[in-house]
């Protein structure tokens, strides 16, 4: 059942990107300003999107797991941070490539990109410090507690290119203002819900091998037991 | 096509291979680590039935 069930997230995930790809690269037209470049956006965005809607999972499963103690929580959590940090890898390295080509450089130290770095290195934190602590009832709790905090960064990201009071570089918010031109948004709609599909699949993936970690650590202990 | 248009081109070439070059590693690391999960758990799994076969076999202790 959990097998079918990545093959066919996974698979459908797959073929709407792709399908996806057709219609950015050879269906939908080029932007008048910035010609061919303009077409990363429909991977950049979506990839910030589902990032941000994956570290929403691993917030949920924190708190979860901080007040019930199941290690299935902290599992999901574990999860999805993974995934989600993927895409935030995704989405930097695409605006990087963006920004060189718009901006001439490949980094420019405003407040949306910087933050979105801060939130990419806190849920790296996350990852690179679960496997130095070896009490799972602590690691699941610090992990937790760590999961929550970095997502008081995901806010500041949002809302950095809205305040009128901050400096930035980044394009202006066009989603919600309607600068969106009407025959781009079904490619950028798919593109999320490819993403999310994908991530989705890979997260299950995922959590299935924390389940196998934790039954791997209980077969130790029963060694240990025998010996 | 000018000059310009090409470097577009590259740039956008880069970008979407960028994302492909993350998300295909990403699943290959998922892959490797799975195959290295179950390895271990065979591997664990057996030496759990050679102890306790192993403690089956060993005779009771006289009291």
């Amino acid at each position: 059942m959990r097998e079918k069930t990545v093959y066919t997230l996974g698979i459908l995930g797959t073929i709407l990107l792709l399908w996806n790809f057709y219609r950015i690269f050879l269906v939908i037209p080029i932007d008048a300003l910035q010609g061919d470049i303009f077409r990363i956006i429909f991977i950049h965005v979506p990839a910030a999107l589902t990032a941000y809607t994956f570290y929403g999972v691993a917030v949920f499963a924190s708190i979860a797991f901080l007040v019930k103690k199941d290690f299935a929580w902290d599992s999901m959590a574990i999860s999805a941070v993974e995934v989600g940090t993927m895409f935030t890898l995704v989405n930097i390295a695409t605006g990087s490539i963006w920004g060189r080509v718009e901006w001439g450089i490949w980094w420019a130290w405003d407040a949306r990109m910087t933050s979105q770095l801060m939130c990419f290195l806190l849920y790296l934190g996350y990852l690179l410090m679960r496997p130095a602590i070896a009490e799972p009832q602590q690691r699941g709790v610090m992990s937790a507690v760590l999961a929550i905090f970095a997502a008081a960064d995901i806010p500041i990201v949002i809302m950095a290119i809205r305040l009128h009071n901050v400096r930035t570089q980044h394009p202006g918010p066009v989603l919600e203002t309607g600068g969106l031109a009407p025959v781009y948004w079904p490619p950028f709609l798919i593109g999320i819900l490819s993403f999310l599909l994908l991530g989705s699949a890979m997260m299950l993936v995922r959590l299935h091998q924390e389940s196998s970690r934790r039954e791997l650590d209980s077969l130790r202990r029963e060694l240990h037991a025998i010996q | 096509m000018s000059a310009v248009d090409i470097i577009n081109l590259h740039f956008l070439f880069f970008g979407y291979s960028a994302a492909w070059i993350i998300m295909i590693g990403f699943v290959l690391l998922l892959v490797q680590r799975g195959r290295r999960i179950d390895r271990e758990m065979s591997r664990l799994k057996s030496l759990v039935e050679d102890k306790e076969k192993e403690m089956q076999k060993r005779p009771a202790p006289r009291l």
